[in-house]
């Protein structure tokens, strides 16, 4: 509809203009004529400030724009076409009447709609303004001016383990508004996300996800919305990094934001997701700086943040901590009176109101308080409501002011986090004396014994891996596993929160229990438990099943046992696991029992490289290998 | 043809159930736009379901309880509602709905006298003059913001209360008054 109206209004405009002929639109045709000659001469249409306005990629030499919905563009041919769209869009901009429909349904002119594209247009070509109606854009201008932007920061969600949906991160940018503070809960949030039918099956959100069938939209949202979201209610510490965007540039893209209302764009799970289109705006206001580029197969968030301070987009890196760290922070603020205290209160919940009786002083009982004001809002409990309502009076009662530190991050910075990208090469000798060689890409993210920093603390998240051995006596190459998604969350439960530990693994690889004789068996594995943390080892135990389809034969084998082992990841630089089973063959009526254990160390001596040794223990026969990892 | 025995059947709806699990939990990892359900927040919204539609938009997961679209910062989602024409009340919605989606750290920062969200609801009631002053003054009148529970409208009312109890706060808080 919209689109049809467009096309016949401009058209309309196009034989007005041309035959009914007075003086002034005379004057004012002769006006564009001379407009578009500039145009072509100064060949905006390929000025790198229009291409990103219009989300152009380049293909040889065809231009293609990656916003998907007709009514983004002006000209019929608007997609492919730069040099029409940006006459059509000067054209439009000199028609009298209001004469475009929005999509809230409003009759609207084009320079109301595109506000920054006239913007830009106008700066470069010095529109001359007697010809333009001088139509005011109020709806614009309100929703302007409650943003009053100033500048732009970019915000990284870190991860949380007890959420699968949070395990690469997730990013968003805030739109700081003017003469406030850059932390101020009232700044303004724009997020990219795909709209999806909640009928969908989990199938279809696959298919749909992974082929672009869904529909991603850019969205608004106050800024303490998404503290509530993350921070509070996901328990995800979030990263922002303000960005090297003028407020000129920042009005630009802001402008920019209000083309894109409702406006749909195919969203693409691993590519073009919710980090990837921030970029796109972000381009927007930086014209010159090439960011989407350096994204070809998938765009991890933690990339995108990377290549922003690659390119100098980054001032300075500020944190906002998650509720539940917060309470950490403060639980290791207090001295040991003060704790026995909050583990008192704890304890009695509340029914030993005389906590307080014992001699303590104004600063420890605001220290006390500030504890117990926030643990209580941890879940939404009708009793710890209550409680939280009765400690937040009494702080009310304290007027000393207590400064101490509560928003420390707990984790380092995603900066320093190495690469997402891993290869590996390693040797590796079996019992029959014979030696592999294990070439290795895993394209993300991160094990056990990679690097810690910046990622989740005890963690394993593997997508994409493929390696492939080396015989050098057969002299040949065979894949020997390909991982779909290998996960294994350790998180030890703490004095303030209950976890439970749990992974899944889906892979292709060749036997390894000699279930069939150098066949393909694609399994499905998954495993549930709890892990504790005692002098800075962590133990877990958990549940273990799988299932394993032989290709070859169709055929069916499931096992079940338990999984044990530690990690140990204090001593600077080195990590060690050691992760053992002992599966019952459910398919053989003898249960057969089958000892596996996986024992890894590595030493990440520099940024991005490290060697590891590595034990293996199957059925009796020992395999030792040796290798070095390269992160990129 | 492999012989398909009932056991394998089964086992195959095994692989299925984890198939759809990992399936799961591989798409929304970054389909990541979950809803707290905004604990009080609702408030606003309570009795409006399928709003989030009606803006024309849903967030990833179906849930509808705040996602907007980008033309609708707050004063115009409020419009939609059929107060576009009255400031006031747009003011208020938006002061009664930044108090119920942070009624806990807004209450958590009067208890103190200072803070973000103590900051932020100053200047929502416009007391962007003076606002260590206003802190303060909450923060001495704590149980009188807080004497009929934390329902925002009530908290607002309070507030407002307070706020003309002091002839400074009086003359510097525009829209409160």
């Amino acid at each position: 509809m919209f689109k049809n109206l467009l096309i016949s209004l401009s058209l309309l405009l196009f034989i007005n203009s041309n035959l009914i002929a007075s003086t002034s639109t005379g004057a004012k045709n002769e006006y564009l004529s001379s407009l578009k000659k500039r145009i072509i001469e100064l060949d905006l249409a390929n000025h790198k400030q229009w291409l990103k306005l219009l989300h152009y990629q380049k293909f040889d030499t065809k231009f293609e724009s990656q916003i998907d919905d007709k009514s983004f563009f002006i000209s019929k041919t608007g997609k492919h076409n730069p040099l029409d769209e940006i006459l059509q869009t000067v054209n439009s901009f000199f028609i009298e009447k209001p004469f475009l429909k929005s999509k809230s349904n409003v009759i609207t002119h084009s320079k109301c709609i595109f506000p920054a594209r006239f913007q830009w247009l106008d700066e470069t070509l010095q529109f001359k303004k007697k010809y333009i109606n001088d139509i005011k854009c109020s709806k614009f201008k309100e929703w302007f001016n409650d943003l009053k932007p100033e500048s732009v920061s970019l915000l990284f969600s870190t991860y949380n383990s007890e959420s699968p949906a949070s395990m690469f991160g997730h990013t968003f940018l805030n739109i700081n508004k003017s003469g406030a503070s850059k932390f101020s809960p009232l700044n303004y949030s724009i997020s990219y996300a795909a709209v999806i039918d909640s009928n969908d099956n989990m199938f279809q959100y696959a298919y749909n996800g992974i082929f672009g069938r869904y529909k991603g939209i850019f969205t608004l949202s106050p800024y303490y919305l998404k503290i509530q979201e993350y921070n509070n209610y996901d328990k995800r510490d979030i990263w922002i990094y303000d960005l090297n965007i003028s407020k000129d540039e920042t009005t630009l893209l802001v402008k920019h934001i209000w083309e894109l209302d409702r406006i749909t764009i195919d969203y693409y799970y691993f590519k073009e997701n919710c980090s990837y289109h921030l970029l796109s705006l972000i381009e927007v206001a930086k014209p010159e700086i090439d960011l989407l580029n350096n994204f070809s197969f998938v765009t991890i968030p933690v990339d995108t943040i990377k290549i922003l301070n690659h390119k100098g987009m980054i001032l300075k890196e500020r944190f906002s901590v998650s509720r539940i760290n917060k309470i950490y922070n403060l639980y290791n603020a207090l001295t040991q009176t003060e704790k026995i205290v909050v583990d008192n209160a704890l304890e009695t919940k509340g029914k030993d109101n005389n906590i307080f009786n014992i001699k303590l002083n104004e600063e420890s009982k605001i220290k006390v308080l500030d504890f117990l004001i926030e643990y209580y809002l941890l879940d939404e409990k009708e009793s710890s409501k209550k409680l939280w309502l009765f400690y937040v009076n009494y702080r009310s009662q304290f007027n000393e002011k207590v400064n101490y530190e509560t928003t420390t991050p707990f984790h380092h910075s995603p900066l320093n986090s190495h690469n997402t990208s891993r290869f590996s090469f390693s040797i590796s000798k079996t019992k029959l004396k014979e030696f592999n060689y294990k070439f290795e890409y895993r394209p993300s993210l991160h094990d056990f014994t990679d690097e810690p920093n910046g990622y989740l603390e005890n963690s394993k998240l593997e997508m994409g891996r493929v390696s492939v051995i080396y015989n050098s006596k057969l002299n040949e190459f065979k894949i020997n596993q390909f991982v779909f998604v290998n996960t294994l969350l350790l998180s030890p439960s703490t004095k303030f929160e209950n976890k439970l530990s749990w992974g899944g693994i889906i892979d292709i690889r060749k036997d390894n229990y000699e279930i069939c004789d150098n066949c393909n068996l694609l399994r499905f594995g998954g495993s549930l438990g709890k892990t504790i943390k005692l002098n800075n080892i962590n133990y877990f135990m958990l549940l273990y099943t799988e299932s394993n389809l032989l290709l070859n034969e169709f055929k069916l084998n499931q096992k079940i046992g338990p999984q044990l082992g530690l990690t140990v990841d204090f001593i600077n630089n080195i990590y060690i696991i050691s992760n053992s089973y002992i599966l019952y063959d459910l398919n053989n009526k003898k249960y057969d029992r089958i000892l596996l254990s996986n024992n890894s160390i590595s030493f990440n001596y520099k940024k991005n490289h490290s060697t590891f040794f590595s034990l293996k223990y199957l059925k009796s026969s020992l395999k030792t290998e040796v290798g070095y990892n390269y992160f990129f | 043809m492999p012989k398909i025995t009932i056991s394998t059947l089964e086992g195959k709806m095994k692989i299925l159930i984890v198939f759809f699990i990992a399936v799961l939990s591989s798409i929304q990892v970054y389909a990541s736009d979950k809803g707290p359900g905004c604990g009080v927040g609702k408030v606003v919204f309570e009795g409006k379901k399928g709003l989030g539609n009606h803006l024309g938009a849903t967030s990833v997961n179906g849930t509808v309880n705040y996602t907007v679209p980008t033309h609708q910062s707050f004063a115009m989602s409020f419009g939609v509602l059929g107060c576009d024409t009255d400031q006031t009340v747009k003011t208020e919605l938006k002061q009664t709905f930044f108090i119920s989606n942070n009624v806990n750290d807004l209450m958590n920062d009067i208890s103190k006298g200072e803070g973000d969200y103590l900051f932020a609801y100053g200047e929502l009631l416009g007391c962007s003059g003076d606002l260590e002053y206003f802190s303060k003054h909450l923060k001495v009148n704590f149980n009188l913001v807080i004497q009929d529970g934390t329902i925002a409208k009530n908290i607002l009312l309070n507030t407002k209360r307070v706020l003309n109890d002091s002839n400074h706060l009086k003359k510097i808080c525009i829209p409160a008054a």
